[in-house]
């Protein structure tokens, strides 16, 4: 039985796929945020059988959390003579353009333990200072100092140009390590080989700081190992949607930061795979954000930056997702000039939506969907919880009266400006790949996505809505869909003109190597798929295309084919390209993917699994007022049949709303698939 | 859609979400560094006036140019000689823009046939010839030395590139090759804007679009009078200098007088100096800017269009620095005269009468440092405008912030790395300045030092800098921020000494085209912000941390603090 964990900040949960009867269980529990490796047990308690576990993955947002709450390393940053105040400096810009009263962020090493060494290598990779013994035992006796007293050291070496030149970090390294057995090294030349200095000792610092936060929580987990198959593997989600087992991932710190976050990308890719829809967009909807995914050529995209908050830029291979302030917990209010806004303000778990009734008395997301009678009060978390309508009622009120409109106007008005800033963020992250969102489907899940997803589809003209199984559990059935991979870039300088075949060829040789060395030490011994990819640039720019490596060696035709790609890639992209002029090669990229065993979607039989709607109820709908709905249960849907809105499928975890004329189909392997066309919107010769 | 506070603001987000699509498609193409690195630009869409609908903000400093330069640049062409597929690009300060290197592209859009709106953006292109490479000369008595004058011309017609001006653009501007690039960038970014304002017309249909417009122009001035309506009633008066102009040594006093009357204000800059002989002088759409960003400051969060600049008005008398006339030179208006403004307005005015909800002045300065030469490597010509952060003014709750850009500006550093794999240079250090920070109850922020080596035989340079005679002001008894440094130690001597001294310029900040060669070293210590509160009353665990982390010098403490460690 293969299983991914997924642990957030209010739920853990868990799917279970057993890889001989095809059968899939789920599980929900508390999260357990003092230590969260406890409801990583519980859930496995729950579940049951946990020695028939053949393989777990855990994705986990305590990475991120331990930042953002500041609860690492005393972090210690070496960093070359000279520059001791990169990481206070930054990038002298900030978030917010008309605000005096910002805050400048603190970096995670204080200045005051941060130690200079006197050494130099220049842009060209050439040392121009060496690194003198007696400067590197100075060094030494000040770290010594620095680390004095201090409960939980950790270091971090950023020196200038190391990703042309590691000597000098290397050097550092293996001192250091000698000198202070017991502190972990992180060295950016390892972590990150890539230009900028500020953006990469941001990275290495964050390294070093989180560290122990992963050997208490690999350690935790290491019990929770011993209960299930001693050969069973256990493995941590890393942000790049591969996976790292628990005895090594220590020591890839930097790369688990967003691990909690892959899961819902990855379950989007499993789907574009079995279903054969290359081109999907990911919603996935939950309390507080909902975040924004693509899916391109069955392919996940990456980017190889991520602000963990405006003063720690992380550098790294991440899935690609926006997070916007849109969730079930979204607050409606007024701004200054009078229009309704939804978010970004949150009622969050607690005190949640006013329908919670633990006092919450803004107007939410939820709550609007409680007035219209989309979400049942009596059948929340499948009945878990109990919601209180007057309480939503009372709280839309308040809009309404604003709005000088009825009770069920102010809440559909509150649903549309949650979807629309939902397909807002969807066209960002479409257009700035150069990508047109009508093309897509849109893959919704998480608590809410499917309940908004037909509205934000059509907003957007999006043909098509697919709502996978247990869409509140979409993250953790992401992990089990996951397989091995690692990521390795290097900043380099090829020029179209002068670059040399043979000078890349020996590149990514060594970048080939690196990476298949790692997913080696990852345990991995199975085939290895290698994807090369160089981000080009016209000489002069500096923002990067990334451009595939045609297969095969690499030789004196590989550059010039290389721009060809670039050419009309950028044309493709932007709309224009400039054939005439001289490109750059800037950054040689290598991934390697294992092939992992995946779960497979069986088809259900169709006879045990029908059943007509268990209720009928008033649904308000645009356009439409008051209509009767049928209620379904999601499990009495019958593979291969089809249904009518205007009605409601209700489930465990989730809730899909189907609008009057469209159609629902379910597919053999009980995906919910939702024509939108025409529905939804009013149209304006409708209305006089 | 209705016209009502649901279907206004979704209009009003997604007017936002055009402009922020066109930003990002000229920020992944433009060729220098200023647009994609800097972010040195901004995207607007305008109505068939050419009022401001919505913009996408880069950089404040380009509001002016936002509100006032498209209005009048179809004032003067006349909205009916546009057609589909024309781009027409302006920088001439004497007809609607900023200063000369900032160039307005300006397309129309049509709906159906009918002219529906024009889609802009305006992008600091970092050489346009001129006297001095990188278009900043500092000693310029004239427009025509500040570099290539594009009154508002097609660029493109009916979709074409106009070959002839084209031609001239690239004949005139030292780094044609990142001309070429970064202008594709803005017209492919116009294209983007095109398309998507298609789709939204379609989708809400013209006539919706004809009366919600004006409708947010309602909006966001409401906004604003209300935040205004919040302010005291009443009038201030504040006054602070520009120390002198590159050409003569004398300094230019900004008088300004703001008056707060109920849900309006007014900016009033009667009694400033005569416009000066050299650039630091500001067209009225600078002044204009500055003044409105001074007001913004303490709002931090509205829509942005043409309402929002209806409650607040600006006075400034033709022929000043902060409204000059033709043919005066003008380069720095744009990047000394905005900061002097705004701290004016909220610091020196505003905060006469609201001191928690302002900041003592800033470093004042955008470090305008320009580098002009041929690489050795590449025998490449190359030129670079650099700046450097430096200290924001300590505010009621909080230290300033330390090595950040001036207020009016949001444009990220050069990274070492980058700038010493593109130019010949390699620092020395690239640090925060100790003891810069005006002391206070709240310490203004660090300013920076950079230090770096000539690598190349010989390159010039050029300098606009301010602060360097007159330091940034405390507030409610805070102590001044340090001032400006601007120091050179030449191959062979031990010493570094002021630019102006070794190389006699006339301003000790603002020179142009001076030759440094390998093995010079170059150090720039960029101003501190002024403290505030006396500085006795700053907390000791602040002050402890203060020396424990280097950012006040045991020395600094005695000195400014009066403590002795």
């Amino acid at each position: 039985m293969i299983v991914g964990i997924d642990t957030g900040g209010t739920f853990t949960d868990l799917v279970a796929f057993d890889e001989v009867s095809g059968e899939r269980r789920i599980v929900k529990v508390s999260s357990t945020p003092g230590a969260p490796a406890a409801a990583v047990g519980a859930a496995l308690d729950e579940l049951g059988a946990a020695e028939q576990v053949s393989r777990l993955v855990v994705g986990t947002t305590i990475v991120i959390n331990a930042v953002l709450q500041r609860k690492g390393a005393d972090a210690v940053f070496l960093t070359t003579a000279g520059f001791e105040d990169v990481a206070h400096i930054q990038r002298i810009n900030r978030p917010t353009l008309y605000d005096l009263q910002w805050n400048k962020g603190e970096p995670l090493a204080k200045r005051a333990n941060t130690v200079g060494v006197v050494e130099r290598i220049d842009a060209r990779g050439q040392v121009v200072q060496p690194l003198e013994t007696a400067e590197l035992e100075r060094v030494l006796d000040q770290v010594a100092k620095v680390v004095e007293g201090m409960s939980n050291p950790a270091i971090a070496v950023c020196l200038l140009f190391s990703f042309r030149n590691s000597a000098h970090e290397a050097r550092l390294a293996e001192a250091l390590e000698a000198r202070f057995p017991t502190i972990p090294v992180s060295i950016s030349s390892r972590i990150c080989p890539v230009w900028r200095e500020y953006e990469r000792s941001s990275t290495t610092i964050a390294d070093a700081y989180v560290r122990p936060i992963i050997a208490d929580f690999v350690r935790d987990l290491q019990q929770v190992q011993a209960r299930i198959h001693p050969d069973s593997p256990v493995s941590l989600m890393k942000s790049n949607g591969g996976q790292i087992p628990l005895r090594t991932a220590t020591s890839h710190s930097a790369q688990l930061l967003l691990s909690g976050l892959a899961g819902g990308l990855l379950a989007g890719k499993y789907y574009a795979d079995v279903l054969e829809r290359p081109s999907l967009i990911t919603l996935d909807m939950g309390g507080t954000s909902a975040d924004v995914g693509v899916i391109r050529q069955k392919q996940i995209s990456f980017r190889d930056s991520y602000d963990i908050e405006w003063a720690i830029p992380i550098v790294g291979s991440f899935v690609d997702m926006t997070t916007i302030g849109a969730g079930g917990s979204s607050i409606a209010s007024f701004d200054r000039g009078g229009l309704l806004r939804v978010g970004p303000d949150s009622a969050g778990a607690d005190p949640g939506p006013a329908a919670y009734g633990f006092g919450g008395t803004e107007a939410t997301v939820t709550d609007a969907n409680v007035v219209l009678g989309r979400l049942d009060p009596d059948y929340f978390l499948g009945g878990k919880m109990q919601l209180d309508a007057t309480r939503s009622a009372e709280a839309v009120a308040v809009i309404a009266e604003r709005l000088g409109n009825s009770l069920e106007e102010a809440a559909l008005a509150i649903v549309r400006m949650a979807n629309e800033n939902m397909a807002n963020a969807i066209r960002l992250v479409t257009v700035d790949r150069g990508l047109d969102y009508r093309e897509f489907d849109l893959l919704a899940f998480g608590g809410a996505g499917s309940l908004h997803a037909a509205d934000v589809a059509a907003t957007l003209g999006m043909r098509r809505v697919v709502v996978p199984l247990h869409p509140g559990l979409a993250s953790a059935f992401g992990l089990i869909a996951a397989t091995p991979r690692v990521d390795r870039s290097r900043t380099c300088s090829f020029d179209s003109e002068t670059g040399l075949g043979g000078e890349l060829s020996a590149e990514f040789v060594r970048l080939v190597h690196e990476v298949e060395r790692d997913l080696a030490e990852d345990g991995y011994d199975d085939e290895v798929e290698i994807l090369r990819s160089v981000n080009m640039r016209y000489l002069g720019q500096n923002y990067e295309q990334e451009i595939a490596v045609p297969d095969g060696p690499i030789d004196d035709s590989t550059i010039p084919e290389l721009v060809i790609r670039f050419h009309s890639s950028h044309q493709s992209t932007y709309g224009y390209s400039m054939p005439d002029n001289p490109c750059e090669l800037a950054q040689l990229n290598v991934v390697a993917l294992g092939s992992g065993q995946r779960p497979s979607l069986p088809a259900l039989p169709a006879s045990d699994r029908a059943h007509g709607p268990r209720a009928e109820r008033p649904v308000f709908f645009e356009g439409h007022d008051w209509l009767d709905s049928e209620i379904y249960l999601r499990q009495d849907l019958a593979p291969g049949s089809e249904l009518r809105g205007p009605a409601v499928i209700a489930e465990l975890d989730s809730t899909t709303l189907v609008h009057p004329n469209q159609t629902l189909s379910i597919d053999e392997h009980g995906l919910l698939h939702l024509e939108v066309v025409g529905v939804t919107r009013q149209q304006p010769a409708e209305t006089t | 859609m209705d016209l009502d506070p649901v279907g206004l603001k979704i209009l009003q987000n997604q007017l936002v979400n055009i402009c922020q699509e066109m930003a990002m498609a000229m920020m992944r193409t433009a060729y220098s560094p200023i647009f994609s690195e800097s972010l040195d630009f901004c995207t607007i869409l305008f109505d068939r006036q050419g009022e401001m609908i919505a913009m996408a903000d880069m950089n404040p400093a380009m509001l002016g140019s936002a509100a006032l330069s498209g209005r009048w640049i179809i004032e003067e062409l006349g909205a009916d000689s546009f057609e589909p597929g024309d781009v027409v690009v302006d920088n001439d300060p004497y007809r609607g823009m900023c200063h000369m290197p900032e160039h307005l592209l300006l397309a129309p859009f049509f709906y159906e046939g009918e002219l529906a709106g024009f889609v802009g953006n305006v992008g600091h292109v970092g050489e346009i010839g001129g006297k001095a490479p990188g278009s900043f000369a500092a000693d310029a008595t004239e427009i025509y030395q500040e570099g290539l004058r594009l009154p508002p011309v097609k660029l493109m017609r009916g979709g074409d590139y106009v070959q002839d001006i084209w031609k001239i653009m690239l004949a005139n501007h030292r780094t044609p090759d990142t001309t070429w690039g970064d202008f594709n960038a803005m017209v492919g970014s116009l294209t983007i804007g095109q398309r998507r304002l298609q789709e939204l017309f379609a989708d809400h249909g013209p006539q919706f679009m004809n009366e919600a417009v004006p409708a947010l122009y309602d909006y966001a001035e409401s906004w604003l009078r209300s935040e205004i309506q919040e302010l005291p009633d009443g009038e201030w008066d504040a006054s602070d200098v520009i120390e002198d102009d590159g050409v003569v040594d004398t300094a230019y006093t900004i008088k300004v007088r703001v008056v707060v009357d109920g849900d309006g204000a007014i900016i009033d800059f009667t009694g400033t100096d005569a416009q000066a002989k050299g650039p630091i002088n500001a067209p009225y759409t600078v002044t204009f800017a500055a003044a409105c960003n001074g007001f913004f400051q303490l709002f931090k969060e509205f829509p942005l269009n043409a309402g929002t600049y209806r409650p607040l008005k600006v006075i400034a008398p033709p022929g000043t620095v902060v409204n000059v006339t033709h043919p005066a030179p003008c380069v720095a208006g744009q990047t000394e005269i905005q900061p002097r403004i705004i701290d004016l307005v909220q610091g020196a005015c505003l905060g006469q009468v609201i001191p928690d909800r302002v900041a003592a002045a800033g470093g004042g300065t955008c470090s305008n440092f320009l580098i002009g030469g041929t690489h050795p490597d590449t025998g490449r010509y190359y030129t670079h405008y650099h700046f450097d952060g430096m200290g924001w003014g300590g505010r009621y709750a909080n230290d300033g912030n330390s090595a950040c850009n001036a207020p009016h500006s949001n444009c990220p550093n050069t990274p070492i790395e980058v700038f010493e794999t593109r130019f010949p240079f390699r620092h020395l250090q690239y640090r925060l300045r100790p003891d810069s920070g005006g002391a206070g109850r709240q310490r203004g922020g660090l300013g920076i030092v950079r230090e770096f080596e000539v690598l190349a035989d010989e390159l010039s340079v050029s300098a606009l800098y301010e602060r360097m005679k007159e330091e940034p002001w405390g507030i409610v008894g805070g102590g001044p921020g340090a001032r400006t440094e601007l120091l050179i130690r030449q191959a062979g001597s031990s010493e570094f000494r002021p630019f102006g001294e070794v190389f006699d310029t006339t301003s000790p900040s603002k020179f142009t085209n001076v030759t440094i060669r390998r093995g010079d070293r170059v150090m720039i210590k960029t101003a501190g912000g002024g403290g505030y509160g006396p500085p006795q009353e700053r907390l000791p665990e602040k002050l402890a941390n203060d020396i424990e982390e280097g950012w006040v010098t045991p020395e600094g403490a005695r000195q400014d603090y009066g403590i002795v460690q």
